[in-house]
């Protein structure tokens, strides 16, 4: 349903992607050395760069390192957050919920709600909608959207049909009631057919690990298809075909009616900020939604990868901050796994919205092996966890 | 767009040379004939013919005369 919230001014977006780049060219060998699969693969996804994390750096992290920039540069706004929202499918546990933890690592107020959303590339739409609702609602003043993900477990690097395609990434977005400012539109959508179509499998309560190891075996065994990528149960599986067919099938008539609800028509609307898939569905959606590609930046896609629900906000700070371009009237648009859309039109005439930052892992963050190994003390020994 | 033209677009999909495809070629022959291929030759049919094509569909195709029958207006 398209709707309209008031009184709700986006005040600021980080993002943070890890310092390590991962080319294309340096994965030849994965393509079998044939250099004219890794230039049709440029040529037409516009696959180039990625930013991947090391190891022990999640999502919370980048999306920690985003935060603590934002705040940085808010410092009042710490005490006045009455909800902080964090968009993921790669948490740090299945329990408790990492905005928990990132209420004491950013410092927040006690009387602040602290809670996950579970959505992946519409993810970032779903933060800003609730977020504003809040606000809206007068059930928050000002809410601090974190959206990122990181997914380790969900990729194999031999696997050319999801490695390649994906990058990590994370953000930090304040939202803040202001009697002034412009509307907000909102519309969203779901077809849960398709909820296959971006999925995994395994490790859930669905297909869960079991307590017997050797009943765990099925989720841990390679599975290679006819082009020799091998899969595990653990891992995302993406049904590429289908996830394009249904883009291009449900999105470009979802901006039309987005605009027509505010009744505008795509000569009003400086941006459409499409969540980066990969370059060629970006511009085919643009293209089918009749907006030209220059109004449609796809480039982020080729520097940092698709980035699931960190790729609006990446995209928003790699088009936005530091160059000089004003954002102006944005229809910004997240589409993929669920599956699931969503859509937010909006006017922003000042925020403070900077390029991505590096993020470089913190050597002072307990590595895998450390936290194994603390956790076993402390269920063997009884010991506090504040020891 | 004549039978030439379109095994034109499709050498050019497939980024082969001219006149490698004939309509009788069988498709498992060809290696460059995969997933990303399949897709542009998606995004060719909606842009050329304003017509759309499921994966289901794409699979069952044998022979290049397949792809050349598709590659028409829909009427």
């Amino acid at each position: 349903m398209f709707h309209t919230l008031h009184h709700v001014r986006i005040v600021g977006v980080r993002s943070a992607v890890p310092t390590e780049e991962v080319r294309l060219e340096d994965e030849l060998a994965f393509y079998g050395g044939n250099a004219k699969k890794v230039a049709r693969l440029r040529a037409t996804l516009g696959m180039d760069r990625r930013r991947i994390c090391p190891a022990d750096v999640t999502a919370s992290d980048l999306c920690a390192h985003a935060a603590g920039a934002l705040l940085g540069a808010h410092p009042e706004a710490r005490d006045e957050i009455d909800a902080l929202v964090f968009v993921s499918q790669t948490p740090d546990w299945t329990q408790p919920t990492n905005a928990c933890e990132l209420q004491q690592r950013l410092g927040l107020s006690r009387r602040c709600a602290a809670f996950d959303v579970n959505q992946g590339c519409s993810g970032y739409i779903y933060g800003l909608w609730i977020g504003s609702a809040l606000i809206a609602s007068g059930a928050a003043r000002q809410v601090l959207l974190l959206a990122g993900d990181v997914n380790l477990v969900g990729r194999d690097t031999r696997n050319r049909i999801t490695t390649p395609i994906f990058g990590d990434g994370g953000s930090a977005t304040l939202l803040a009631w202001d009697e002034g400012a412009s509307p907000l539109r909102f519309g969203m959508g779901t077809d849960g057919r398709e909820f296959e179509a971006i999925i995994r499998p395994g490790g859930g309560a669905r297909i869960p690990l079991l307590p017997d190891p050797a009943d765990n075996e099925a989720l841990f065994r390679d599975l290679t298809d006819p082009h020799g990528n091998p899969w595990r149960l653990l891992n995302t599986y993406m049904d590429g075909g289908a996830i394009f067919n249904f883009t291009l099938d449900v999105v470009p008539g979802h901006l039309r009616e987005a605009l027509a609800h505010a009744h505008l028509t795509e000569r009003d609307v400086d941006w459409l900020i499409l969540h980066q898939a990969n370059r060629q569905i970006v511009d085919s959606v643009a293209s089918k939604a009749g907006f030209p590609p220059e109004k449609a930046p796809s480039a982020s896609f080729g520097k940092y990868g698709n980035l699931a629900s960190a790729s609006i906000p990446v995209a928003l700070c790699d088009n936005f901050g530091g160059t000089g371009r004003k954002p102006g009237r944005m229809l910004l648009c997240g589409y993929g796994t669920g599956l699931s859309w969503g859509s937010c039109l909006c006017e922003v005439a000042a925020w403070d919205c900077a390029a991505p930052l590096e993020y470089e892992a913190d050597p002072g963050r307990p590595t895998r092996r450390q936290r194994v190994e603390r956790w076993e003390r402390i269920l063997r020994e009884e010991r506090s966890r504040h020891d | 767009m004549n039978t030439q033209e379109k095994l034109a677009v499709l050498e050019d999909i497939m980024e082969l040379d001219e006149g490698t495809l004939k309509p009788e070629t069988r498709l498992d022959d060809v290696e460059e004939w995969d997933s990303l291929a399949a897709l542009s030759f998606v995004v060719l049919l909606g842009d050329e013919f304003n017509r759309k094509i499921s994966g289901k569909d794409i699979r069952a195709f044998e022979r290049v005369q397949d792809m050349l029958d598709v590659m028409e207006p829909e009427g």
